[in-house]
């Protein structure tokens, strides 16, 4: 849109340079009239029948501000009246000479010829300052100009909107693919670095036998580093979704399956006691199916209850629920994720709302800015809030009731 | 042959991640892993010796995994089971190493308990080993797996097909939670959801058959909303 709008303006502006040039090397040339001239010249006949031509001050001067002359010839080529007629101009002409200089230059003088009452009326100008010529073309070719040079035109139109609009987007398209191959080769590469420090982790977390404060450490470590692998993997998926470089699935997934699956991945990854999560599922949904890509689905649970806890360290209830709510006279399925922590700011919530593009990586709330990705890549609606208990709810919308399979 | 008889042969271009790996697994019991880290040594080694599991990384340093795990399979024909442990976790990958057959793939970083369990899995499967599976303990009750009963103070009872089976998952999972749709897939694994209820039948005739008192079961545990868990 930027591209089509700049060049337009760069059109805009090339047709008022021109103008202004045009005008500007005119000298007068456009104020050239014949026809006006010649009606400042009077015709007086004398008594003895003899006829005088004269011309008003207004003719003179008009003739005067380019520098030319003009004159006046009868039917036989003789010149009967002139103004600053040049010495190598000729008083008489054959009918050949007049064709000639009514059609190009007379004497190399260019001239603009009037055929009037009394015979022949014409206007010089200075040598050199009219480029003069007759054009003329076949009735066709004409008529095919009329009808290809429009197209022409269009083509041309068309092909410098669309060429650079391809350009550009050609330009824009490998840059996120360099982006997006960057932050993948580094996902790639903290994976193996992130193994030995998670399995030494662990080696530490089951052999020191009684030392409560090295094994409180270990596990630290391990946290920390599997927090580490989610930010990659997180920053690694939403850059795919925002430059739509991902392969994503479009299957049947059993939602609540899928949702105690994640959660049952978190809590036995040693989550500390002070966090407890509930889940529940309402009865009528345990066969609730939606399409879609069932990693991101997980990654979206995931990351909201990765989000409570971090947001917690003092602990907190994670409640998650999949449940129908009436919405608009409809019923809807929705999945809510919530807590009874600290909450969010209001400037907070409004950056988790709000969806920008920026070039900038956020500091904080990839998590977040993922779930919101994900949700709008499956078209489900997601709403943030602080809940009565204060603390952080996230409810995703779902769109879709793929179906129920009935127990067979 | 046990599982601690398997031999396993891990081909990963990272010294540090072989010592851990090999570490990993010798704690576990497992007396024979040899470790390399190139194709061409993982080809010396395969053809010298006869391996019960590979786990093979992708991009080495003279070739990459995929066509090493189809010379593998080649030299040693498809009985052969091998494992993927690779940083690549994109979709192509694990979808390119399923396809050519291998029996797992599981991408770095990993938990290592997750991969003690994923080898254990496929040794299993792949030799049948769980036939022979001897005895284990969960409180005062003795399972005997090959006799299929459990006995407290003496007393045996005998396990149904259903109650067998999920215990046996649970006893593989010990400590961790199992969603109930993981314990419904085990022993309906034709995708015949919708048998919560019934789960919740065999869960409680094996707590009278566990538990000292089953109303407040001390080792199968209920987590409300997620699964089980056996302690």
């Amino acid at each position: 849109m930027l591209t089509i709008m700049m060049i337009g303006i760069m059109l805009v502006a090339d047709i008022l340079i021109l103008t202004y040039l045009s005008i500007k090397t005119d000298d007068g040339f456009s104020d050239l009239s014949p026809e006006y001239i010649f009606g400042q010249i009077q015709k007086t006949v004398r008594e003895n029948g003899e006829v005088q031509y004269s011309i008003s001050r207004q003719g003179t001067e008009r003739i005067d501000s380019f520098d030319g002359f003009a004159f006046l010839m009868d039917d036989a080529g003789d010149i009967i009246w002139s103004y600053q007629l040049p010495e190598d101009v000729p008083v008489h002409y054959t009918v050949k000479e007049i064709v000639q200089f009514t059609r190009f230059y007379l004497n190399d003088y260019p001239v603009y010829v009037r055929i009037v009452d009394d015979g022949i009326f014409a206007v010089g100008m200075p040598r050199n300052t009219v480029w003069k010529y007759q054009l003329s073309f076949q009735i066709r070719t004409v008529n095919m100009f009329a009808t290809t040079l429009p197209v022409l035109f269009l083509i041309n139109i068309i092909v410098l909107l669309v060429g650079p609009f391809l350009i550009i987007r050609r330009d824009a398209r490998r840059r996120e693919m360099q982006r997006t191959s960057w932050i993948a080769g580094v996902s790639h590469d903290i994976r193996t670095p992130l193994s030995l420090v998670i399995g030494y982790a662990d080696e530490l977390l089951h052999s020191a036998h009684g030392c409560a404060e090295v094994q409180e450490r270990a596990q630290m470590i391990e946290n920390q580093a599997v927090r580490i692998k989610t930010l990659v993997t997180n920053l690694n998926t939403s850059n795919k979704l925002t430059y739509g470089m991902g392969v994503w699935h479009r299957e049947q997934v059993l939602l609540p399956a899928l949702i105690r699956e994640t959660i049952c991945d978190i809590v036995n990854r040693n989550l500390d006691e002070k966090y407890d999560i509930s889940v529940a599922v309402s009865d009528s949904l345990e066969r609730f199916y939606v399409k879609g890509d069932a990693e991101l689905m997980k990654r979206l649970v995931e990351n909201l209850i990765n989000n409570a806890i971090s947001h917690n360290l003092a602990g907190c209830e994670i409640r998650v629920s999949l449940m129908q709510l009436e919405c608009c006279f409809f019923k809807r399925t929705v999945l809510e994720i919530s807590d009874n922590g600290c909450g969010v700011s209001r400037e907070q919530l409004k950056k988790f709302r709000t969806s920008t593009k920026s070039d900038k990586l956020p500091e904080h709330g990839l998590g977040i800015r993922l779930v919101r990705q994900i949700a709008s890549l499956h078209h489900w609606k997601v709403r943030f809030f602080n809940n009565a208990d204060g603390g952080f709810a996230c409810r995703v919308y779902f769109s879709h009731v793929l179906m129920q399979k009935s127990q067979s | 042959m046990t599982l601690q008889e398997c031999n396993i042969l891990l081909v990963d271009d990272e010294p540090e991640l072989l010592t851990l790996v090999g570490k990993l697994l010798k704690n576990e019991g497992y007396r024979h892993v040899h470790m390399v880290a190139g194709c061409a040594e993982a080809m010396w080694y395969t053809q010298e010796n006869d391996y019960q599991l590979v786990l093979l990384d992708i991009m080495l340093p003279d070739g990459d995994g995929f066509t090493l795990f189809e010379q593998i399979k080649k030299l040693k024909g498809s009985g052969l089971p091998v494992i993927f442990l690779s940083a690549r976790d994109e979709d192509y990958a694990r979808l390119k190493g399923l396809g050519l057959g291998a029996d797992d793939y599981i991408t770095k970083p990993f938990l290592p308990e997750e991969l003690l369990l994923r080898v254990k899995a496929v040794l299993k499967r792949t030799y049948h080993i769980d036939e022979n599976m001897g005895t284990d303990r969960i409180g005062r009750a003795v399972i005997d797996w090959d006799a299929g009963t459990i006995s407290v103070d003496g007393e045996d009872d005998t396990l149904t097909a259903k109650e067998f089976a999920l215990l046996k998952k649970l006893c593989e999972n010990r400590g961790r939670i199992l969603s109930i749709n993981v314990l419904c897939d085990t022993l309906w694994p034709d995708g015949s959801y919708g048998y919560e209820n019934s789960l919740m039948v065999h869960i409680r005739h094996l707590r009278e058959k566990l538990e000292d008192n089953p109303s407040k079961p001390a080792h199968l545990l209920t987590v409300r909303g997620l699964g089980y868990k056996l302690v």
